[in-house]
């Protein structure tokens, strides 16, 4: 399809936006309303243009122009919002930049769109990343002729503990309506009024935590902002590191914000084969441990008492420590830590010549996923299998309710993905009967044509040979579907071994379903084919208790009720004055993954990058290079002594090559996880308790929960008033 | 208790108006409101919260849509909710007098209720009686038409004496029996349609 | 048809012995609401006819009769009525918009409340010729009397066998249901009602797709105003050429004209299409009560006419009022004194615009419902400086054309007409602060 922008002339598929076409010859028209993954409405009128189209004559040829022989462009009589015009065939459309009468239109349409916005850019968390500020920069007045005072609203309104409204802000685009109807399909927020009157309120008594802080990306003005950042810092003042979240296997994209050495603020970033540009509350707004009573420098126990040291002395420490333990050492790691971390700990244990090696948390074994993120979203049956999706795997959930929509996978242009994509249509319908949720109660429940509840290791078995007619009806659905997945988490990874892998192949195979398979770890995907488990002989990290000594990087087994010490001498590796740190011999200052280089694997399989945001971490070091303190300490040389050293070891040994991983990563599953017992199960937990943003304690000056709840009973702000607002 | 805990009949009712769908539920929204405000005269949150229920929906789907509309309230009115149609038809019979008069002889401003709990007031927009003109709406009861400043005291009289009387509805046309339209001068004019037959049923063709 | 056939002088006048009333024929009869009376004055006749002849005939004989929608736009009925697919194997809806909330317009009040099986039977036909099995009626909240009188209808239409399953043994299933707003002029917007009726907010939805496409519930859904199923009840009736032969050559039929105002008789008068404005002021209405400077022809939304001898002559009818500047609309005329000050009849009319603005996109929101009404405020408050004439025209100019829906059109209907026609009350306003016409008492004794 041909169509002309600004005498451009581009090609472009059929049921494409005005805007997008605009947009990908390369030229700009404003937009509010318009976003790239939610429905187009039309709402905010900033993205006219005007347009015209070639007419057919009788003969079905196009009425030609005497002048140029060119088909005759008959345009319309005003201009039209380009958000939800669908460019035709031998469409013309003139931008701002050729056009007085769109250039007009958009600053008049800025004015109204500005008349009611306080000019408070100065104290606005979005000054500087505000689409409103940038867009009246280019396409204003510049000078507003509205006289009259401006609409008085809350500017301080809660929304929840991690989202707060500023009413006057508000330009009325609606995304965050829309976003949370057609993505986590929640109606929790809405407006309210009509007219001149409208506002955002919600009617919950707080917006439920899930996927509630994705508002304050999309929200193009300062109206909602996150509030464990709030007043934190100026847009441009933060070092932005776009990086990996590595709080749950799903391994989203985002953006690391961070001033003076502190993180101050996690973003979404974009990814469409994983996130898309979503993110989970966890992921968002659980980092303030990055920031918060961190360990900045080794501890040494001193006459049973454990005291700030050097990295030299704590080595010293430890070589005494070690010494009369030989290769009776365990090494254990958190699952989370990336592919050259766990490197790191392979060639350290093999120096050594311990088999007392393990990654926590991983299940005994770990079959394998055969789906995309992608597939789950275009999947016309999806089989949730003991998983509790909230807890083990958030996006997930979003993605599996995007199959439930339709499975409309926005289009990719020059610009990137399309911003006005035709067929996402506000308040769209909904299959549910394509997902059959079987297990344990969680949030997914609401949203499932089909809900089994149910517990076990055996619910594979189960729904490979129903005895109910409920798991009859789901394996029905399996059978049925063209493109059906399957998703399996921990409720039946726990019991999972080789027999069981069998009979997940078998059941794939004879309903034609991809797998999805959420590993226990955020990367125990990875480690766990780095041979990272124990070897024979070794003890695993559930039985830490028996090892004669031990290292363990960032696991905090005291606070999970296990024993938090080897038999012996104990060292410990983390960023915080953990329950176990508390108890160890040395304590090792750790990095948080957000201040890390490195790999991660997702539960596709796929490879994802991490960045180093600029905190202050003190004399905190990576796994790699602790354990270069420990190799030393152990009197070994470890192969391993950097992450290029690592990333060198991992291609030697596994062909993995990780130093030019493109930034969205590449999916190329790594060699499966070895099988060992773990003698654990692995229960999940998405918020562990220092994630717990406390926005009091973090000087918002908002008040505290209690004295929230107290104004949520009434939350009618303006007073209402019978029959409404004369 | 819940509002609607006894009243399954009518609920049935309601919802039998629309498809059997989420969709077609949702739509009972609006009479479920109406039914809740006609019983108790304004909608709680409560009543909010269990509107969402039996609607499917939640608590802050039914305050938007609520607030959307004009004449659902969310606080008690008085008992005789007096609604004065302010918009230019009406303003040219009188109707910005009317509404001063009223104001002034009930002492009550719009979003208060009178003292004796009897009198609220509320300038509405065209209520489709331009031709009666002005109009007053009392509640979801009915209109008082024509109402000069004479009617209007009649009116307030008559509400002080918990006596209401029955709305007005005049029908200002001028067809007569006969099925022939009157002019101005009294005159019956034109053909009526009572001489007409209607076609055949399947006859004409 | 033979060619020579002189075509018959077109009927253009209610006085016309060629005319009967039929909408409204027995609307003010005592008991017109009942099936009885309705029975016996040939009620239901028509869709026996309709049922007789097949829904695509009847799609034939409502295109042939040249009716057009007469809700405001004007299209033409059986064409929209051939727009809803077939064999789709989808519900079909009709839906009959009795929202009725255009100020100066009252005329379906009286259809609903006198004559409801007249339109029952219109929706019945229109249901039969779609292929819907499912009407409802969504009427304005505040029509409280009409409402009852509704459901008493189709209470006595269901026990009759005329709604429900086999009509009158036809074959043909139709339910039918009643749907009261609560007070917002937007719901008479076509998309906004089916959002109103789904228990939404009664925002306007966006088009394409279109009703007959993707309507209430996302089925392919009609909508026509309480005027036109019952004009396709007399149609169906009376024939496609009897309706045809009133009216002029586009614009077919009768029409309920309203008026209010000054006028010795307010009121609705049904009169063919093309009757002389005169003859409606004069003959019917009796004249004005007072010296009156313009009219608003079809409702607020339709732009002002100076009174004058050439809007005296005009004929009521779609093209004579476009060619004149103005809209036929729903008919509502209002006669506007001399005495009244236009900037604060205007301003009257802004704030209804203002108030029943649904808030969805930026130029009504802001444009008209917070700035428009505010310029009009300071205007008549008399605190207005020269330049704000002006300013109302660039800003009316940056809202024109430029919204979601047509509400704020609208508004620049009478905003725009009446700046064109009396500037200087404007002018005389922004510079003195003092109105050419103070208000004066309006407001009768008795
Ligand atoms: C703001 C607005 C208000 C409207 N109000 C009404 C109304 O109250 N009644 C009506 O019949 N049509 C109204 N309409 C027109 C309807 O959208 C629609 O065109 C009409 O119901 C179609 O019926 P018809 O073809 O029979 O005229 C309104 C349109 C707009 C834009
Ligand atoms: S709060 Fe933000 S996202 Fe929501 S409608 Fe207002 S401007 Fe748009
Ligand atoms: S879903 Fe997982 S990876 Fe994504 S933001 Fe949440 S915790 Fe992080
Ligand atoms: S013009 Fe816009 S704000 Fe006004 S009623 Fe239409 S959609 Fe709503
Ligand atoms: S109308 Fe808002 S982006 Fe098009
Ligand atoms: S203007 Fe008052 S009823 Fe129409």
């Amino acid at each position: 399809m041909k169509v002309t922008i600004d005498g451009i002339p581009v090609d472009l598929p059929a049921g494409t936006s005005a805007l997008d076409a605009v947009f990908h010859a390369g030229r700009d028209v404003p937009y509010f309303c318009a976003h790239p993954y939610l429905s187009p409405v039309g709402a905010c009128r900033m993205c006219l243009v005007e347009a015209g189209t070639p007419r057919k004559g009788k003969d079905g040829a196009f009425e030609l122009d005497e002048a140029t022989g060119q088909p005759k462009i008959f345009w319309m009589p005003k201009p039209m919002a380009s958000c939800t015009l669908q460019a035709t065939e031998g469409m013309h459309i003139r931008t701002a930049k050729t056009s007085d009468v769109v250039a007009k239109a958009q600053a008049g349409m800025m004015e109204f769109t500005l008349l009611n916005h306080p000019l408070d850019c100065p104290t606005c968390d979005k000054g500087g990343a505000c689409e409103l500020q940038d867009r009246a920069f280019e396409y204003g007045y510049g000078a507003s002729r509205y006289g009259f005072d401006r609409r008085h609203a809350d500017k301080h309104y809660a929304l929840s503990d991690f989202i707060i409204l500023d009413q006057e802000r508000c330009i009325h685009c609606k995304r965050c309506v829309r976003y949370f109807e057609e993505v986590p399909g929640q109606e929790v927020l809405d407006f309210i009024e009509r007219g001149g009157h409208t506002f955002i309120d919600t009617e919950e008594g707080g917006l439920p935590v899930g996927f509630q802080g994705n508002i304050a990306d999309i929200c193009p003005v300062g109206a909602l902002l996150d509030n464990v950042a709030r007043f934190r810092g100026r847009n441009w003042e933060y070092d932005h590191t776009p990086t990996t979240c590595t709080l749950c296997p799903v391994g989203c994209s985002i953006t690391v914000d961070a001033r003076n050495g502190r993180l101050e603020r996690v973003v979404a970033g974009e990814h469409r084969d994983v996130n898309e540009v979503w993110i989970c509350d966890a992921g968002r707004f659980g980092h303030v441990f990055a920031t918060e009573e961190r360990l900045t420098v080794p501890l040494v126990r001193v006459g049973g008492e454990l005291r700030e040291a050097t990295w030299d002395q704590a080595i010293e420490a430890m070589r005494q420590g070690f010494s009369g333990h030989g290769s009776n050492v365990g090494l254990y790691l958190s699952a989370d830590s990336t592919l050259e971390e766990g490197a790191a700990l392979v060639a350290l244990a093999e120096a050594v010549g311990t088999p007392s090696r393990d990654h926590w948390p991983r299940y005994p074994h770990t079959p394998m996923s055969t789906a995309t993120l992608t597939d789950v979203a275009t999947a016309d049956a999806l089989v949730v299998l003991g998983a509790d999706l909230g807890e083990e795997a958030p996006v997930v959930e979003l993605r599996i309710l995007e199959a439930l929509r339709g499975g409309l996978l926005p289009a990719e242009f020059a610009h990137g993905t399309a911003i006005a994509d035709l067929r996402l249509t506000e308040r769209p319908a909904r299959t549910p009967e394509k997902l059959a949720v079987i297990g344990r109660e969680s949030r997914l429940w609401r949203h499932a044509g089909l809900r089994v509840p149910a517990e076990g290791p055996d619910l594979l078995a189960r729904l490979a040979r129903p005895d109910t007619p409920d798991l009859q009806a789901a394996l029905r659905l399996l059978e049925e579907a063209e493109k059906p997945v399957l998703i399996l988490g921990a409720d039946v990874l726990n019991g999972a071994d080789t027999a069981f892998s069998a009979a997940l192949s078998g059941l794939a195979g004879r309903v034609g379903a991809k797998v999805l398979v959420i590993p226990a770890g955020p990367n125990s995907r990875g480690l766990g084919g780095l041979n990272l488990v124990p070897g024979a002989g070794g003890l695993p990290y559930g039985r830490l208790g028996e090892v004669g000594a031990a290292f363990l990087s960032r696991l905090d087994p005291a606070a999970q009720g296990l024993p938090g010490r080897a038999r012996g001498f104990t060292v410990v590796h983390d960023t915080h004055l953990t329950a176990t740190a508390q108890g160890a011999d040395v304590v090792l200052p750790a990095v948080t993954n957000y201040e890390k280089r490195g790999t991660t694997v997702n539960l596709e399989g796929r490879l994802l990058p991490l960045a180093q945001a600029p905190l202050r971490a003190g004399e905190g070091a990576d796994l790699i290079r602790a354990l270069v303190a420990v190799a030393e300490a152990l009197g070994v040389r470890s192969p391993v002594r950097g992450l290029r050293g690592a990333q060198a070891w991992l291609e030697a040994r596994y062909g993995l090559r990780l130093a030019e991983l493109p930034a969205g990563g590449r999916l190329q599953p790594p060699r499966p996880p070895q099988d060992a017992a773990t003698g654990l199960a692995h229960a999940p937990q998405l918020w562990k308790p220092r994630m717990l943003p406390r926005p009091e304690r973090r000087g918002s000056g908002v008040p505290g929960r209690e004295a929230r709840a107290e104004r949520w009973e009434l939350p009618l702000a303006p007073a209402p008033q019978p029959g409404g607002d004369d | 208790m819940t509002y609607f805990a006894d009243k399954h009949p009518l609920l049935a009712d309601i919802f039998s108006r629309y498809p059997d769908s989420p969709q077609g539920r949702r739509s009972a929204l609006m009479p479920l409101l109406r039914e809740v405000q006609n019983a108790e005269g304004f909608v709680s949150e409560a009543r909010m919260r269990e509107i969402a229920d039996l609607c499917g929906t939640t608590a802050t789907e039914v305050r938007s849509v609520m607030s959307f509309y004009s004449t659902y309230h969310t606080l008690p009115t008085g008992r005789y909710h007096l609604q004065v149609c302010s918009t230019l038809m009406c303003a040219l019979a009188g109707s910005d007098e009317l509404w001063d008069h009223l104001v002034s002889v009930l002492d009550v401003q719009p979003g208060d209720v009178s003292a004796d709990g009897r009198f609220s007031v509320q300038k509405v927009e065209c209520l489709g009686s331009c031709g009666t003109a002005p109009v007053v709406q009392l509640g979801d009861e009915g209109y008082y038409e024509n109402v000069t400043r004479q009617k209007c005291d009649r009116l307030i009289a008559a509400l002080r004496q918990d006596a209401p009387p029955p709305p007005d509805n005049p029908v200002p046309v001028t067809v007569r029996e006969d099925g022939r339209q009157m002019t101005a001068a009294g005159e019956r004019v034109g053909a009526s349609i009572h001489d007409r037959k209607p076609l055949p049923a399947g006859g004409d063709r | 048809m033979t060619v020579a056939d002189p075509a018959p002088k077109p009927i253009t006048s209610g006085k016309d012995p060629r005319f009967a009333p039929s909408l409204y024929a027995h609307v003010g009869q005592p008991g017109s609401w009942t099936l009885e009376y309705y029975r016996k004055h040939g009620g239901y006749e028509g869709v026996r006819r309709a049922f007789a002849i097949g829904p695509d005939a009847v799609i034939d004989e409502v295109k042939k009769s040249g009716l057009r929608g007469r809700g405001g736009a004007g299209f033409a009925t059986g064409l929209k009525w051939s727009f809803m697919p077939l064999n789709d194997g989808k519900p079909h809806y009709v839906i009959c918009n009795a929202d009725e909330s255009e100020p100066g317009s009252f005329k379906d009040r009286y259809l609903l409340s006198e004559d409801p099986h007249q339109l029952i039977e219109g929706m019945l036909i229109g249901g039969y010729a779609m292929r819907a099995s499912v009407g409802y009626i969504y009427i304005r909240g505040e029509y409280v009397h009409a409402a009852e009188r509704l459901w008493g209808a189709i209470e006595e239409a269901r026990a009759a066998g005329l709604l429900g399953k086999n009509v009158l043994g036809s074959g043909f299933d139709f339910q039918l249901y009643v749907h009261r707003g609560a007070g917002a002029y937007i719901c008479g917007e076509e998309t906004a009602l089916m959002n109103s009726l789904e228990g939404l907010r009664a925002n306007p939805r966006l088009k394409p797709p279109f009703p007959a496409a993707a309507g209430l519930y996302g089925l392919p859904t009609t909508i026509n105003n309480v005027e036109t199923f019952c004009a396709a009840t007399q149609i169906l009736k009376y024939g496609a050429d009897w309706h045809a032969s009133m009216g002029t050559e586009k614009s077919r039929g009768m029409k309920l004209f309203q008026i209010s105002g000054p006028v010795a008789r307010p009121g609705v008068y049904e009169l063919p299409l093309g009757t002389p404005f005169r003859e409606l002021i004069d003959d019917w209405a009796g004249g004005p009560l007072e010296d009156i400077k313009a009219i608003i022809p079809g409702g607020s939304s339709c732009p002002m006419l100076r009174w004058d001898e050439a809007t005296l002559d005009m004929p009521m009818d779609y093209e004579a009022i476009a060619a004149a500047g103005s809209m036929l609309g729903t008919g509502g005329v209002t006669l506007i004194p001399r005495s009244v000050c236009i900037v604060n009849a205007t301003w009257n009319l802004v704030r209804f615009y203002a108030h029943e603005s649904c808030g969805k996109c930026t130029p009504c929101r802001e444009g008209i419902s917070g700035w428009m009404v505010r310029m009009y405020e300071k205007l008549v408050r008399g605190r207005g400086v020269p330049g704000d004439v002006e300013l109302i025209l660039d800003m009316s100019e940056n809202i024109g054309g430029r919204s979601f829906c047509a509400l704020a059109d609208a508004c620049l209907g009478p905003v725009l007409s009446s700046i064109k026609l009396f500037r200087e009350e404007y002018d005389a306003l922004a510079e003195t602060g003092q109105p050419l016409y103070p208000a004066r008492s309006r407001w009768r004794e008795s």
